[in-house]
């Protein structure tokens, strides 16, 4: 799907892929208003809209306060949008379920279960027979290099080993959409992004829709098809990223990354352009 | 890999920001501390409803059990403020009358001792404070009284100190100093070292960091303690009187019960609630100042 | 070189010299007393009074005609024992299991703990002990009086804290196992009870500890037979001695205890992480 537009269109922008596939995840005119008992009232999402493409990756950048994290909550139905509505496949949420995968900010892995016993817990709640759910277990914990550690609890993991195995859990659920709200924020730079690498490593077997939330210029650049920025509870811009998959550590740091790089902190400053010293604009 | 790729901008919007969307850190913390007088309602309400499901099962149990085994909720009502003065079963052996004076007995005896028994134990927890070595040694002793329970201790204060009023002041003196003392070592064994390390680099001798750093960090566990102590220390004192005591509510207990006043006993202990309640409240208010720094979930 | 190995071993030489001093002072104050008053060896026997008097003296709490020896006292203190750890045992295991039971209902939601909570911690306000006049007028000496207010007293201790237990959980494993599609029986079963299984233990623990104090009182005014009679009827003999025999083997009993409950928290709560 993306391959072949991306080396056919070195030169010219490519169109981007609505044509192709369905609108998977859908936010129409959605508003979160808080209300203090007061009665004093806070806007943490205004009017945000935002379609989100079968097997895109978007990144959600903003400051802290802009309101992303609500939008995540919205989008997972933990919380109510007080104004508009979600749609996953045309269909309005009410609630959270399996549909839509989470990976938390704080660590949420369960203590008192094992990793294996944690990966498996999607699946335990769809009563997936034992031996079935080992399997696919066993399998994601590979693919997150953590199978040496299937019967570790969390306790003895790092934090970087606990979130792996949080994505190992969530991917194993197959959820048709996966949000991520600053997962790597509370690791150093190396864990960040080897983890980095490791999620489209993933992502890349299934190319499931995803939304992912960040602060990190760079990490949204580099995870992302598409990037929408926010400020003050609404999107305030978007910009296409065409750089090409995989994404690897060359590309991280490469000139191509880096001007794309300030040109987003541009739009998150609210400059239209960053000024960058000795390099063309592109 | 050099891609000219024109990263397109696709949307840019220029509408200013929403007034009401001002700096959000400071809204949020107002959500989450503003006083919901709707919240407070429904805490009312749940209560009332609470408290008038027990009076009803109360009530339920009473016409099922007789008024010989429970009295009702409106039979022992009703005689509440009567047996202050006046009972039958306390007339027949004493000029007072009612519970009124056992009642006062009492708890001058809970509130003197556990005053006493504070004062021990804060001067005792001090010495484990600024000690190392005292705590150590005094540690393991500690730990072997903390197994008697008081009430294991109440035949011996009695025997020593005999039935007439000091062994049970003295009894609880004694629980009280032990958990002053058990949560002075807590308050200390809890206490970060970087505090203390920190005014050392701004200049404090060992002190003035006792004075500053270590007492203020003992108050509230102190404080604490003692609010344990005399929380229990009512039930103490009515059982050392129950042992063998010729005066206090303890011993109009046993009267109450020889004459089979099953409301009577009932009221008393619903007066001796009602103390322990008012001074566990008063306590609170008093400390309230010296705990005042203290961050909410701090065990 | 034995320095070195004096200082390895100095917690353990510093808490052995605590226990000496608790002994030594014990010594001490049992001569001083006897050396001072007339009775005073009556108002603190010594050491080897309580092990090599005392203790044989016991067996004449079981019969009339009994002769004093190691033996019968031992079996005295056997007998009598059974009773209080039994009194224990079944009266918290029934007070936890209507105590946590009754916690876990009412937080199912929250009105229904609105409701319910407010009398709880109203009854809970009542001093325990106080109500012992109470169930000694409702059950005499029977035993299940006794048993009964272990677990009334146990019940209520248990009850709030589970519901603070139960309160404190934290968010996000809620929400992360209902974007696992995690049913509410399901959350309930695999993220609710094992997440408060450590603070419910705690609770208990704390329970248990109250709970010997509880026994005691009951056996001191509601009982026939147990440690606590014992102790009440060597008071009325005015022998120290055999008092602190009693006392002495109640506290080796709830030493034993805690060791294994707190072996039991450890197995039922590896997962837990070192904390402090």
């Amino acid at each position: 799907m993306t391959m072949s537009s991306q080396s056919a269109d070195a030169t010219v922008a490519a169109e981007p892929r609505q044509t192709e596939s369905a609108i998977k995840l859908e936010l129409s005119h959605v508003g979160k208003v808080f209300k203090t008992e007061r009665g004093d009232a806070y806007t943490a999402l205004d009017d945000v809209n935002l379609a989100v493409q079968d097997g895109e990756f978007v990144c959600v950048i903003g400051p802290s306060g802009s309101g992303k994290t609500t939008l995540l909550s919205v989008m997972a139905g933990l919380t109510p949008a007080t104004s508009g509505e979600v749609l996953v496949d045309g269909k309005p949420v009410r609630g959270p379920g399996r549909d839509r995968g989470v990976v938390f900010q704080q660590d949420s892995i369960f203590p008192w279960r094992t990793v294996l016993r944690n990966v498996e817990y999607g699946l335990e709640m769809a009563k997936v027979p034992k031996d079935e759910r080992r399997r696919i277990a066993r399998e994601h914990l590979k693919m997150v290099n953590l199978d040496q550690f299937e019967h570790f609890y969390p306790k003895e993991l790092s934090g970087g080993m606990k979130k792996r195995a949080v994505i190992a859990t969530v991917f194993a659920n197959n959820p048709e959409v996966l949000l991520m709200d600053e997962p790597f924020g509370s690791l150093d730079y190396g864990t960040k992004t080897e983890l980095q690498r490791e999620l489209l490593g993933i992502w890349m077997r299934e190319r499931k829709t995803t939304v992912f939330i960040t602060h990190d210029v760079e990490e949204a650049v580099f995870l992302a098809d598409r990037i929408v920025v926010m400020k003050l509870g609404r999107k305030t811009a978007e910009i296409e990223v065409l750089l090409p998959r995989p994404r690897t550590e060359e590309l991280r740091l490469s000139e191509e990354l880096a001007r794309l790089r300030h040109r987003v902190a541009g739009l998150l400053a609210g400059t239209d352009v960053f000024p960058v010293v000795g390099g063309p604009l592109s | 890999m050099q891609m000219a790729s024109r990263n397109k901008v696709i949307q840019r919007s220029t509408a200013p920001p929403r007034a009401s969307a001002i700096r959000p850190g400071i809204l949020l913390a107002r959500v989450r501390a503003g006083i919901s007088w709707r919240r407070t309602a429904e805490r009312v309400i749940g209560a009332l409803v609470g408290f008038g499901l027990l009076v009803l099962a109360w009530w339920i149990a009473a016409n099922y059990l007789g008024p010989e085994r429970l009295p009702a909720p409106n039979d022992v009502a009703s005689i509440m403020f009567r047996i202050l003065s006046s009972s039958a079963a306390l007339q027949s052996q004493e000029a007072s009358g009612g519970i009124g004076p056992g009642l006062a007995y009492s708890s001058e005896h809970v509130l003197l001792g556990v005053a006493l028994g504070a004062a021990i134990g804060i001067f005792i927890g001090l010495m484990i404070g600024l000690s190392k070595v005292a705590n150590e040694i005094l540690s393991s002793a500690i730990e072997m009284i903390r197994a008697i329970p008081p009430l294991a201790a109440a035949p011996f204060f009695l025997i020593w100190f005999g039935t007439s009023g000091t062994g049970q002041l003295l009894l609880i003196a004694f629980y009280a100093a032990v958990m002053v003392v058990i949560n002075a070592r807590a308050a200390v064994l809890h206490l970060d070292p970087v505090h203390e390390a920190f005014a050392a680099t701004l200049g404090a001798n060992w002190w003035q960091r006792v004075r500053t750093v270590v007492l203020p960090a003992f108050v509230p566990e102190v404080i604490g303690g003692i609010r344990v102590a005399l929380g229990f220390s009512w039930g103490i004192e009515v059982v050392a009187e129950l042992l063998g005591s010729q005066q206090g509510i303890g011993h109009d207990f046993v009267l109450l019960s020889t004459a089979l006043q099953v409301d009577e006993i009932i009221a008393a202990i619903i007066w001796i609630s009602v103390i322990a309640a008012v001074v566990d409240r008063l306590y609170l208010v008093m400390t309230a100042y010296f705990t005042r720094w203290v961050p909410a979930r701090a065990q | 070189m034995i320095l070195s190995t004096l200082s390895r071993y100095r917690k353990l030489l510093l808490s052995f010299a605590g226990i000496a001093l608790v002994f030594g002072l014990w010594e001490a104050e049992a001569y001083w007393l006897a050396a001072t008053y007339k009775y005073g060896s009556d108002l603190l026997p010594t050491i080897q009074h309580v092990f090599s008097i005392s203790l044989p003296q016991m067996a004449r709490f079981g019969s009339e005609n009994a002769k004093d020896s190691f033996l019968s006292g031992i079996v005295v203190l056997l007998d009598h024992s059974r009773y209080t750890v039994l009194r224990l045992v079944v009266g918290t295991a029934l007070g936890a299991f209507i105590g946590i039971g009754l916690g876990l209902a009412i937080s199912i939601n929250r009105p229904i703990r609105l409701v319910l909570e407010p009398p709880i911690l109203l009854v809970r306000n009542i001093p325990l002990l106080a109500l012992i006049p109470l169930f000694s007028l409702w059950f005499g000496a029977q035993e299940v009086g006794k048993i009964a207010y272990v677990a009334f007293a146990i019940a209520v201790m248990l009850v709030i804290n589970t519901v603070q237990a139960v309160a404190n959980v934290r968010a996000i494993y809620v929400n992360y196992a209902r974007t696992l599609g995690a049913s509410a029986p399901a959350l309930y079963r695999t993220v609710i009870i094992p997440s408060i299984l450590p603070e419910l233990l705690a609770g208990l623990k704390v329970a248990l500890g109250v709970s010997w104090a509880i026994v005691l009182a009951a056996e001191f005014l509601m009982a026939n037979e147990g440690l606590g009679k014992l102790l009440i009827l060597a008071q009325t003999f005015f022998d120290v001695g055999r008092m602190l025999v009693i006392v002495l083997v109640f506290v080796v009993y709830s030493l034993i205890l805690n060791a294994v409950f707190d072996r039991i928290t450890r197995v039922a709560c590896k997962w837990l992480p070192a904390t402090k």
